[in-house]
């Protein structure tokens, strides 16, 4: 799976969760970019990606996740779907 | 507007003018405080809130105090303008309930596990007193995992207080996860997590247990009323669903501490119909 | 600093299986997480503080190091015989964790004052063999957590929940005992803070400054035990000495540092900032609650201003 394809699917995620069809995340977004990320809402965003991609992120990589980029490495590295 | 809808629509409306509130535990509870005090199953006195023939109401999971104080504020304990200064620097209303601020709070709770124990010493002198009022004690089912409820559930049946009724909030969920997850017995044995027999654990301590649907006023009422024995404190399972009436909260845990994102926001209004004038109503500083 | 909390303690869980985090229905989303990466070290004991500290002692009887975490209050009160007695007393390697110390839970203090732990220094400092510790901000919380991993003995360690202010930079270096220095434009007025509140306290300290005062403000990561010849050079040719604390008067940083001061015969007259025999008041922010106590910048640099200006010196 390339980045593109990766990047195609994050961003369906996220404007699902953020219900705002204007979203387009790239590797430096931050949570400061988007309104309404906060603690809870990561958590939320991370299950979604994990069911989109069948995959699992361990708690120390969510807990350090500091830019969607950090998140699509490891997509693209264990995404089984 | 029934009564139930009217009374969490004025909930969320006072959580929102805060900005912070345990919904979820409020909305499971809202039947049983409109029974209570709206339907007038408890004697009591709004304009005279020390009335001494009064019945006494606790609420030992104090973080629902949002259903006691719309409760409250309804039958005219306070202003329902104070439901607005909720959590705020010049209003009385905080995310626990305080007996010395707040007219018709019986006693401040917050730290779980507490309000049995002051209920068995209202009971108890009530006794003593010869008054036939009654104690009413809301516990949550997560509650029931701190050691001192049972220490008062044991004290309750030894002095035998028939004047004493608790109700279980038995939604079924507390912070985390659901309850039977966290502390079902053979949690281990069979993952799904045994049946907490909360009615089997009241009654092999000596307690009457009766059970009901808990978001049906009317069933509610009949049980608290119905046939009881003498001698035998009373203990009603009331069966709830946690954040009931918003399709968001119901049955999830996350939900426990949480106020809805802008996006959640749109569907609690729908389904509560709040206005967008509601919404900046109770968010005006007078 | 919850999450400063469990992501360093993340990292000793995963390089030590012999780390356990003991939960009372106490955990965010990050502890479930926790629990799918480490289900043989993460144990949520349901609403039963009391039980968790006694299975601690248990826990660590047998070679385990038991992270015991939960909001402050419920451990410094209600767990608090279970401490004395369980852990202090049979001297088990436990480790307490006290989250949304003093009147704050982050950036909301709406719970008002069952969840406030301002009387905790007072109840802990007297408990034999314990190291008593409180974080500022979420680095030094990151290096308190490492110490009290690597230090065998009972410990309690409290902290904020989260929106602290970061005061200190990667060359932040703890040592047990003694007090770090915060700021410092001379030495009439020596100011010892504890605490998520040394922000407030060091804001306040730098309107001082701004206003010509020299002063020196500590932060004090240690309650027990405090080193106090480090205290006494800390104060050395001071005229004023004050505490700051979201706690009250009684027992706590103010208590521990009138101890020292009276026993070494100085004559450094001191004021404490805290709660004056009172249960904190109000709700709203974390700030709005300071402010209604007298515990924000403002609050705390007027009590000092007008008690070197009321003329009381050495």
């Amino acid at each position: 799976m390339t980045r593109e394809q990766a990047y195609e699917r994050v961003n369906k995620v996220f404007r699902d969760i953020f219900d705002d069809e204007s979203i387009i995340v790239i590797d430096t977004t931050t949570a400061d970019n988007i309104e309404d990320w906060d603690s809870l809402e990561h958590i939320n965003l991370i299950v979604a990606l994990e069911e989109e991609f069948g995959m699992k992120f361990t708690m120390g990589e969510v807990i350090g996740m500091y830019n969607v980029g950090e998140a699509v490495d490891i997509i693209t590295a264990r995404a089984t779907r | 507007m029934d009564i139930s809808k009217e009374l969490r629509k004025q909930i969320f409306l006072t959580a929102y003018s805060g900005g912070v509130g345990h919904l979820a535990s409020a909305f499971s509870a809202v039947e049983i405080l409109q029974m209570l005090y709206i339907d007038r199953v408890m004697k009591f006195n709004a304009e005279n809130p020390d009335w001494d023939e009064r019945d006494y109401f606790i609420l030992s999971k104090g973080h629902g105090s949002l259903v006691l104080y719309a409760t409250l504020a309804q039958v005219g304990f306070f202003p329902k303008a104070e439901l607005y200064k909720f959590c705020q620097p010049d209003g009385i209303l905080g995310g626990e309930p305080n007996t010395l601020e707040v007219p018709g709070v019986e006693a401040s709770t917050g730290s779980l596990g507490h309000g049995l124990g002051i209920g068995i010493g209202i009971a108890l002198a009530l006794k003593s007193y010869c008054r036939s009022n009654f104690v009413y004690v809301l516990v949550g089912d997560g509650e029931c995992q701190e050691g001192s409820i049972w220490e008062a559930v044991m004290s309750g049946a030894a002095f035998g207080l028939d004047n004493l009724t608790v109700i279980i909030d038995h939604n079924r969920i507390q912070k985390m996860d659901f309850v039977e997850k966290t502390m079902g017995a053979a949690r281990h044995v069979r993952f799904g997590g045994g049946q907490i027999a909360l009615g089997e654990q009241f009654r092999s301590f000596g307690w009457q247990v009766k059970s009901c649907d808990g978001h049906d006023t009317t069933a509610l009422r009949e049980t608290l009323t119905g046939e009881w024995q003498p001698d035998k404190p009373r203990c009603v399972i009331a069966e709830t669903v946690k954040g009931k009436g918003l399709s968001l909260m119901e049955n999830n845990p996350a939900w426990h501490w949480r106020m809805p994102s802008k996006k959640e926001l749109k569907t609690f209004c729908a389904e509560l119909n709040i206005t967008q004038e509601e919404l900046d109503e109770c968010k005006r500083r007078i | 600093m919850q999450k400063a909390y469990i992501k360093t303690l993340y990292d000793i869980m995963s390089a030590d299986k012999r780390v356990c985090s003991l939960l009372s229905d106490s955990g965010t989303d990050y502890d479930l997480l926790m629990a799918r990466d480490f289900p043989a070290q993460c144990f949520n004991f349901g609403i039963a503080e009391q039980n968790k500290v006694a299975v601690a002692s248990g826990m660590a009887k047998m070679g385990k190091i038991p992270f015991v975490y939960t909001t402050d209050v419920f451990l410094a009160y209600r767990a608090y015989e279970f401490i004395r007695d369980d852990v202090c007393f049979q001297r088990r390697n436990v480790k307490v964790m006290g989250m949304g110390m003093g009147m704050g839970m982050g950036s909301w203090s709406t719970l008002g004052p069952s969840h406030h732990s301002t009387e905790a220094l007072a109840a802990l400092r007297a408990l034999p063999s314990l190291t008593l510790l409180c974080a500022a901000t979420p680095l030094e919380l990151t290096r308190l957590v490492r110490f009290v991993y690597e230090t065998n003995g009972p410990v309690y360690l409290r902290f904020g929940m989260s929106a602290e202010e970061e005061l200190f930079g990667e060359d932040y270096k703890f040592e047990l005992g003694k007090p770090i220095m915060l700021l410092n434009s001379g030495t009439d007025v020596t100011i010892f803070v504890t605490g998520t509140v040394a922000a407030p306290a060091y804001h306040a300290a730098k309107k001082l400054r701004d206003n010509g005062i020299a002063i020196r403000l500590y932060n004090m990561p240690t309650l027990k035990p405090i080193d106090d010849a480090a205290i006494l050079d800390a104060l050395s040719s001071s005229k004023y000495a004050f505490t700051v604390e979201e706690h009250s008067l009684q027992g706590g940083l103010g208590g521990a540092i009138a101890e020292i001061l009276a026993e070494a015969g100085e004559e450094v007259p001191l004021k404490r900032l805290g709660l004056d025999n009172c249960f904190a008041k109000g709700y709203g922010t974390t700030a709005d609650v300071r402010k209604l106590n007298g515990l924000d910048t403002d609050g705390i640099y007027n009590q000092i201003v007008n008690h070197i200006n009321g003329g009381k010196t050495k």
